[in-house]
């Protein structure tokens, strides 16, 4: 999948006629692309549009600009109708395993579901023996294909809903946060069938989280978001060892380390000050420059763009990009 | 190596809070549930206490317990055990007694900033309201009080802020409206449920900063509840890690998180993806916490320790909390293997 600068805004509406009062605009100008049997990893905090750029990729939202191009078709203008034959090649797994699966239905019910819309479930025992082989391939028992999903921990929900996903045998992934809701000690199980399942069906994953641990984790590429922008994009592991752009030294910065000999000094760490503003009101040029300790007066002016001006392998949409984030403790 | 019943056992005088045998059984349709069991922990004055566990470890449950904030009525929750603060026994205490120590020498910070306030009413007048319910400020300084406290908690525009309703704060903004009021009345303790949860990583980091700086210029010990293994590490100075209900092992930051003698423990920083680190696979704890209908006579881990190995004194027999190292405690018959 190739997307190219894709924008998405919603309308604000405001008073009884529904005028539109303004517009949010979620997803500015993204731009990226997903190989076979590779994951991307969206980063950001809340209201970056990570999840909005995911529904726009599945296009279960429409699209206000730009182009996605995925398997050699554009898929940014198609019909609804049209977009449906597509869909069985992307599949969603989504944060919450405890809303996303219908109470009432088995565990073969919802994992036929799929296959029986597309018309791929099959007589004569078929569709059953594929549910069977399905459960099994997430790590769970054919056994468990007439229980019900209250029966099940978070972990094994999670499970079943790639299970679900993976019905129609998809080239793409979208994974929303799939791990967030789950304990700890259950999120490496999921984490780890995942690279299983990606390593076995040769399945390309965009996976969206906020936890840079486990994206970092479960990603060969990282593409960080801020207020609907990527600010930086590159291979996991240059994102992590080589941070150029303020925001991603910033996060990177914040996550507690569980080895508190590595924790390091604590008036070491870049604690940012303010908040993201708000999206129906972004600030004029770089996005950042309201909580950044190097913002200049050409910040304001100028939206940088995302090109890699130190020369060192990946783009950051900064206009004084650094390896090292220097002046931030001041 | 002697067996101790309880960890640590300073000298009263050094004990702020002190929990002793705690149980919490809920009486439910399915059979009763022991939320708790028996636990017991110290917390001296002016330090940071972490209580880390995974969900239905017990960990918030504990704490509602020790400030007698389970409605037996509502919950059917059975509360047993001993617990002194400054060496007050609290469950010996009348309700408007227990009141009294409630929101001021004892306060909570919870996790959602969203559902802790009343919708209706201006924060200030929610921050107020601890200060004049205590007595503890003449009620024509009290709107000077506050606003005093929103600007050491760093809410900007402390004037307009005060007049302001919860849903025109962010949640960072209302997480740290709850530490004012936290700090209202110089507490001797501040019990925080998951602060930061909620809230996005930057966020977080903004608001640990602050919760470390209040209490350390009030003197305020603090016990932090958290699921991130990483929020404690970088904030306490002892840590409890509960499983199912107990208290599994215990003792300073930097050599249960470094060297745990729990297979637990170790499991658990196993199991967590290292940002320095590439690895391919993680290494897992099998199987779910667990329901805890049927408590186990023997350890509650025992069904997914790779230690136990099938070993009839793990699934029979309650570990106690044994010394393991220098001030560390570890609730496991065999931790001298690992």
């Amino acid at each position: 999948m190739t997307v190219k600068d894709l924008t998405k805004t919603f309308p604000v509406r405001k008073g009884v006629l529904g005028r539109a009062a303004a517009v949010i605009q979620a997803v500015t100008d993204v731009s990226f692309s997903i190989f076979p049997g590779q994951t991307l990893g969206l980063v950001g905090e809340s209201g970056s549009g990570k999840s909005t750029t995911a529904l726009c990729v599945t296009r279960l939202l429409d699209v206000t600009a730009g182009s996605i191009v995925f398997d050699g078709q554009e898929l940014a203008d198609l019909s609804r109708r049209n977009m449906r034959p597509i869909r069985r090649n992307m599949q969603m797994v989504f944060q919450d395993p405890y809303s996303s699966l219908d109470p009432r239905m088995t565990v073969k019910e919802i994992i036929a579901e799929p296959l029986r819309v597309y018309g791929a479930y099959g007589g004569g025992g078929q569709g059953e023996r594929k549910v069977h082989e399905l459960l099994e391939k997430v790590g769970m028992n054919a056994s468990d294909a007439d229980r019900f999903p209250h029966e099940f921990s978070g972990g094994q929900r999670q499970r079943i809903s790639i299970a679900r996903a993976l019905a129609l045998e998809p080239r793409l992934l979208v994974l929303d946060e799939p791990v967030s809701a789950l304990d700890v000690s259950v999120q490496a199980q999921v984490t780890n069938l995942l690279r299983d399942l990606q390593d076995a069906m040769g399945l390309a994953y965009l996976f969206i989280g906020h936890d840079l641990a486990v994206v970092h984790h479960v990603s060969d590429w990282i593409a960080v978001m801020y207020l609907g922008r990527i600010v930086e994009y590159g291979s996991a592991d240059q994102i992590f060892s080589e941070p150029t752009h303020p925001y991603t030294q910033a996060l990177l910065s914040a996550i507690p380390n569980a080895d508190p000999t590595k924790a390091g000094d604590l008036d070491e760490k870049i604690i940012l000050t303010g908040e993201v503003p708000d999206p129906a009101d972004p600030p004029s040029g770089c996005r950042f420059r309201t909580r950044c300790w190097k913002a200049e007066p050409i910040c304001a002016e100028v939206s940088p763009e995302l090109v890699d001006n130190l020369g060192i392998g990946h783009p950051s949409a900064c206009h004084f990009p650094e390896l090292r984030a220097s002046g931030a403790h001041q | 190596m002697k067996e101790h019943a309880v960890s640590p056992s300073p000298t009263a005088e050094q004990t702020l809070l002190s929990v002793r045998d705690l149980a919490v059984d809920f009486e439910l349709e399915g059979g009763v549930l022991r939320a708790v069991d028996r636990i017991s922990y110290d917390v001296r004055p002016g330090e940071i206490v972490g209580i880390v566990g995974e969900s239905g470890s017990g960990k918030s449950v504990s704490v509602l317990a020790v400030l007698r904030l389970l409605n037996v009525y509502t919950t059917g929750a059975s509360v047993t055990g001993e617990v002194r603060f400054e060496g007050r026994d609290l469950f010996a205490l009348t309700a408007k007694q227990m009141r009294e120590i409630r929101g001021k020498d004892i306060t909570l910070i919870f996790q959602d900033p969203s559902s802790s306030w009343h919708p209706v009413l201006r924060i200030g007048r929610q921050v107020a309201e601890v200060s004049v319910a205590h007595d503890t400020m003449r009620p024509n300084r009290v709107r000077e009080h506050v606003e005093g406290l929103f600007e050491s908690v760093g809410i900007p525009n402390p004037r307009v802020r005060y007049e302001q309703y919860p849903h025109e704060y962010s949640g960072g903004m209302k997480q740290r409206a709850m530490i004012a009021m936290a700090i209202a009345n110089k507490p001797k303790l501040v019990i925080a449920d998951e602060p930061t949860t909620a809230l996005d990583v930057t966020i977080q980091s903004q608001v640990l900063e602050l919760l470390r700086n209040v209490t350390a210029d009030t003197g305020a010990a603090l016990i932090l509840i958290s699921h991130d293994i990483g929020v404690i590490a970088e904030m306490a100075d002892r840590v409890i890690v509960m499983y199912g209900g107990r208290v599994m092992e215990e003792g300073p930051v930097e050599q249960v998180l470094v060297s745990s003698r729990h297979p637990y423990t170790k499991g658990l920083l196993a199991s967590l993806p290292q940002i320095d680190k590439t690895m391919s696979r993680l290494p897992t704890i099998p199987g779910a916490p667990p329901q805890m209908f049927q408590a186990s006579a023997g350890c509650p881990f025992e069904p997914r320790c790779g230690l136990a190995n099938d070993r009839e004194r793990c699934r029979e027999e309650r570990p106690s909390l044994r010394q393991c190292g220098e001030d560390q405690f570890s609730a496991c018959h065999f931790f001298e293997e690992l």
